[in-house]
């Protein structure tokens, strides 16, 4: 059972706290955590969504307990991303891999950690709406309005500091 | 056709397969006809396909068994180690048990079955003394309805003996109020156990006066009994009430 959840499990914790350290053992922690508690699981959900929705509520607890998430805010933002290309386009295409990737988590980093979640949930985890809304316990409405927010602010971002 | 702005709420859910059909179709044929909903749609796509791209997958190695390890080191609850042991016997005890009440049960059911017979076997000459039992369940039934009682002076050949039996009863004062089933113990002569009853009956009687001592009992049927009171030289035959 480990095997066959822990790599979503530990993506659902790294979509709230944003670091993989964490998220590996906050991920371990969901297990044991689900292990003692095997005997409340109710089928009202798929084993999956509960076990979700208990990685997801511990590192929502891990991260207001420690404060650890990240917010770039005003200069530290645009110094950030200020070499970030648009999406689009050639320049996107062209840019490194890596470079890419720490781009885009610096862009993420500039969310509030609830818009983050729930982006990395659905692009990156590819959690359906209903799941997404089980795990983090918000409504199917919530969700849609938090990724409507997150996706613009994004592509916003990611327009903006790449100076098309 | 629908407006951007309308259309623009839209287009993350449709990017994600999220809408009902004619959403789907009315969102479909909006980006087709405009650029800027198509751009954005696109860089939706794009914005997506870059995040999966670069989510870096986490080293798992170890991963489980690090889990393992910790499940081991919890701590067992005292219900859960009570519960544990007793299930690691369930196998073995449950099924012992288990086949020892079935025999037991069988065991008690058999013997209330069996006892009435076993005891007229041993204590009445076994099936072939019908009247007995007869004349038992004419003593049970008495105290269940009230009998009038008929007394005739008849002669000895009047009654029919298919046995010595003997019956206590209460003074003739108290004839009828009939005694309970308890108190007409019919029982053959050889039968001692049945003797030693009928001795603590009289001594039980012996504060209403003298017993009346019947030597011989008969009876046919159940709610029937006719009997002989040497005493008196007196034929007793006692019947029910006759229901209207």
């Amino acid at each position: 059972m480990v095997e066959r959840y822990q790599r979503r499990v530990v993506g659902v914790a790294q979509a709230v706290v944003h670091n993989q350290d964490d998220a590996i053992e906050l991920a371990q922690e969901t297990f044991v955590r689900a292990y003692e508690n095997l005997a409340k699981f109710e089928s009202r959900s798929s084993f999956s969504t509960w076990l979700y929705r208990i990685a997801a509520n511990l590192a929502i607890d891990f991260r207001r307990r420690e404060g650890r998430h990240l917010v770039l805010r005003g200069e530290d933002a645009e110094n950030e991303f200020q070499r970030l290309p648009s999406p689009r386009g050639d320049s996107f295409q062209e840019t490194a891999r890596g470079e890419l990737n720490r781009r885009i988590n610096g862009a993420l980093g500039e969310l509030t950690p609830e818009h983050r979640a729930v982006i990395l949930l659905r692009e990156v985890e590819g959690l359906s709406y209903d799941e997404i809304s089980d795990v983090l316990d918000v409504p199917r409405g919530t969700v849609m309005s938090r990724l409507h927010y997150a996706r613009g602010r994004l592509r916003s971002i990611l327009k903006d500091l790449g100076g098309s | 056709m629908a407006r951007c702005d309308d259309i623009k709420l839209l287009l993350g859910p449709f990017e994600d397969g999220e809408l009902e059909p004619h959403e789907m179709q009315e969102v479909a044929r909006h980006v087709v006809a405009c650029a800027a909903c198509d751009g954005e749609l696109a860089d939706y796509r794009a914005l997506g396909l870059a995040m999966r791209d670069g989510a870096e997958l986490p080293d798992l190695t170890g991963f489980a068994a690090a889990v393992l390890e910790l499940v081991d080191d919890l701590p067992i609850a005292l219900g859960t180690r009570v519960r544990r042991f007793f299930n690691s016997f369930a196998g073995g005890i449950g099924g012992t048990l288990a086949t020892a009440m079935a025999t037991a049960a069988i065991a008690v059911i058999t013997a209330v079955v069996l006892t009435p017979y076993a005891r007229q076997f041993t204590f009445g000459g076994g099936f072939a003394n019908p009247p007995q039992a007869a004349t038992r369940v004419a003593a049970d039934l008495a105290p269940a309805a009230p009998f009038a009682l008929a007394s005739v002076a008849a002669p000895q050949a009047a009654t029919v003996a298919s046995g010595e039996r003997r019956v206590r009863l209460p003074p003739a004062g108290d004839a009828n109020a009939l005694p309970a089933a308890s108190a007409i113990d019919l029982a053959s002569q050889q039968n001692s156990a049945d003797d030693a009853a009928d001795t603590a009956l009289a001594d039980s009687t012996a504060g209403h006066g003298p017993s009346t001592v019947i030597s011989r009992l008969e009876a046919s049927s159940p709610s029937v009994a006719v009997w002989s009171e040497p005493q008196t030289d007196t034929t007793v035959i006692w019947v029910p009430d006759q229901q209207p």
